[in-house]
């Protein structure tokens, strides 16, 4: 699957950065993006709209991000994820074993954002599906330069 | 006269002075001694004369006394039997003088008849005399013998309680001895206890006291001897007292330990002795010492206070930060490809993105300025006119970012104009942001599902008001009374030190204002108020009602 027939969903309570990241898909020629500005929203648009991919931030109010890849699991949606954080805020184990693929690091560079969005895309649903960790590759792309 | 009797006795014993003596008697009137009693031989004249003249003498003396001593023992029981002896022996001594007495008298005028008179008296006498004393020899010399005894033995018996005596006397001087020297070691003693700063105190096994320096009767005046430990000083009944006194008592073992006396608010640190009384109590006043060790407590507690809002706002600045410079870097980061790739963007696309990287840098700016003013001590700052409700803001921002990462909402209702208040902001910013810690701390702590902190600024009377209200557990009545006290904490271990709303409360009551918990509401709410300046007009204002 390319970005142009995905439809991403960009979960993040920084308005600016949903609006930084919905751009650069849409250069990209995504046609579809779901932006989100919290876990509620998220889960609430999951439920109605089908979302190939899923970049959701670490640290959101109410349901943050870890929260929302444990709900997705439980509900059994089979959808990628990338998860943004920043610093050293995070315990990798943790999120690697609720099944998260690719951890992305702020900042990040457009060409980098869409490296990662691609590669994730590029890899089957199936073996992407959320609570099987054992079966993904993982990858972490470093903060850019 | 007498000059010739002394010449006569001079002259006696010399047969040549006796004729000498003769003629002198002669020459007095005297007749001269019968020729034949002279002997012709005036030595043996005199002889007879001075010898018979001394035993007729001795004779009525020896008579005198023993009639003397039968008169004196006639009543004694043990002599009255032998009163007789000495009678018939006294007559018969007397008779024997008189004839001695007349064989003198004989020699110058002789009085034969008178003279055989008084011997047949003698015979007479010593015949009855000798009769009485051989009857009654025997049993006078066992009497004799049994009297000696019994002197022996009283003697003995009065030797004897001559030594008990001397040696009671010695004891009773050895104990006078005694207790003069242990009434001075008692002085000495009583010298040095009451020279000491320490209260000293005795007490037996039943708690009474036995003893009691001038210390310790001044540090506590219901002070009596014999009387209750318990009773005299009711202070000292707490229960760690006591617990420490019995225990030191019946374990009898050496202890020390720090206890406040109440009547006297002094510090006092205790030493037990056991002895064989029952306890021996030094006490010395460590107020000094205490105080010391409280004010440097306090000032560690400020510091560890500081350490840790230091860190709580350590953990949110990275995500409060990395969000901005995330933001600035890809807006600039997307201008420098575009460059790069030389597709030159619109006017109105670079000042889009030129306007987010200021907007955002702006933004990040504020929330360091913010932790500057955390980090420092303002106390010496000026007062100035500030805007509170922006004070607020920024230390709402800061804690936005550990509020978002513990799922708590945090309200803000800060967008009221309020008028400007004298006020140092960074103190103020301080209180505030103690206020949202605490606020924040209660609700980590709760299992409520209800996660918010509402925080708004607002006038009442003449103040403007800063209100933070949580949705925690609230706090109970005993915990209102005492929660501005300083080190009073009901936040869990590790979570806080208990000097915060001490601290805040100084803050705002030196500005002027106050810092208030208010009672009967639901949710936990303080009020800070700071009073608004006579010369300052609100900008806009509401008039806050009381939650």
């Amino acid at each position: 699957m390319t970005i142009a027939d995905a439809s991403i969903m960009i979960v993040d309570d920084e308005p600016e950065l949903v609006e930084i990241f919905t751009a650069w898909l849409e250069g990209a020629s995504c046609k579809r993006v779901v932006p989100a500005d919290c876990g509620k929203t998220a889960l609430t648009l999951l439920g109605s709209t089908r979302v190939d991919l899923l970049v959701t931030d670490i640290n959101m109010p109410g349901i943050d991000g870890i929260t929302l890849i444990r709900n997705i699991a439980k509900d059994g949606v089979r959808t990628p994820v990338i998860i943004v954080v920043s610093g050293q805020n995070y315990n990798e184990t943790e999120l690697r074993q609720i099944g998260v693929r690719t951890i992305l690091r702020k900042p990040v560079r457009r060409t980098e954002f869409l490296a990662v969005i691609e590669d994730a895309l590029s890899i089957g649903a199936e073996r992407d599906s959320i609570g099987h960790p054992n079966q993904l590759e993982q990858s972490t792309i470093p903060p850019s330069a | 006269m007498s000059d010739s009797i002394s010449l006569v006795i001079l002259t006696g014993l010399r047969a040549d002075l006796g004729f000498t003596a003769i003629k002198i008697l002669t020459t007095l009137g005297i007749p001269s001694p019968h020729p034949y009693c002279s002997l012709e031989t005036p030595v043996l004249l005199w002889t007879n004369v001075i010898m018979d003249t001394l035993i007729a003498a001795s004779y009525a003396i020896v008579f005198s006394c023993l009639i003397w001593m039968a008169a004196t023992l006639r009543n004694v029981t043990e002599f009255s039997r032998y009163l007789w002896i000495f009678i018939s022996f006294g007559l018969f001594i007397v008779a024997c003088g008189g004839t001695h007495l007349m064989d003198v008298l004989n020699l110058w005028s002789p009085q034969l008849g008178v003279a055989a008179t008084i011997r047949i008296s003698c015979a007479i006498a010593s015949v009855p005399t000798a009769i009485v004393f051989a009857k009654m020899t025997p049993s006078l010399t066992r009497n004799i013998s049994s009297f000696v005894e019994v002197l022996a033995t009283t003697q003995e018996q009065r030797d004897a309680a001559q030594g008990a005596l001397t040696a009671s006397e010695a004891i009773a001087i050895e104990r006078r001895k005694a207790a003069k020297e242990i009434a001075v070691a008692n002085e000495q003693l009583n010298a040095v206890m009451n020279s000491t700063s320490e209260c000293i105190l005795q007490i037996d096994h039943e708690w009474a006291i036995l003893y009691g320096n001038r210390e310790a009767i001044s540090v506590l005046p219901d002070f009596r001897l014999g009387s209750s430990l318990w009773e005299c000083f009711p202070a000292l009944s707490s229960k760690t007292v006591k617990q420490e006194l019995r225990s030191a008592m019946q374990n009898r073992s050496e202890g020390s330990f720090e206890s406040y006396y109440e009547p006297s608010g002094r510090w006092y640190e205790v030493h037990t002795f056991p002895t064989r009384q029952g306890l021996s109590l030094f006490s010395s006043d460590i107020t000094a010492g205490k105080q010391l060790e409280e004010l440097l407590s306090r000032e560690r507690a400020i510091k560890e206070q500081h350490i840790e809002s230091m860190s709580h706002l350590a953990g949110g600045l990275a995500h409060e930060i990395s969000n901005p410079l995330a933001i600035i870097h890809a807006r600039a980061s997307d201008l420098q490809e575009l460059a790069a790739a030389q597709q030159l963007p619109s006017a109105a696309k670079v000042e889009a993105s030129c306007a987010g990287i200021v907007r955002t840098a702006e933004r990040a700016i504020r929330i360091l300025r913010g932790l500057k003013g955390l980090s420092r001590d303002a106390t010496n700052d000026p007062m100035e006119l500030f805007d509170v409700g922006s004070i607020c803001r920024e230390s709402a921002d800061l804690q936005s970012s550990r509020c978002v990462r513990h799922q708590i909402e945090l309200r803000t209702d800060l967008e009221l104009e309020v008028p400007l208040v004298f006020c140092r902001d960074v103190q103020i910013g301080q209180i505030v942001s103690n206020l949202l810690n605490n606020a924040f701390d209660a609700i980590v702590q709760s299992e409520s599902t209800e996660r918010w902190i509402s925080i708004s600024v607002g006038t009442r009377e003449s103040n403007v008001y800063v209100r933070v209200v949580d949705s925690g557990t609230g706090i109970s009545q005993d915990d209102r009374d005492r929660i501005m006290e300083p080190f009073f904490t009901t936040k869990m271990p590790g979570f806080g030190t208990g000097v915060g709303l001490s601290l805040s409360r100084a803050i705002a009551n030196d500005h002027g204002g106050s810092l208030t918990l208010f009672d009967g509401v639901t949710n936990t709410t303080f009020e800070l108020l700071l009073p608004i300046p006579k010369s300052s007009e609100p900008t806009r204002s509401s008039q806050g009602e009381v939650p």
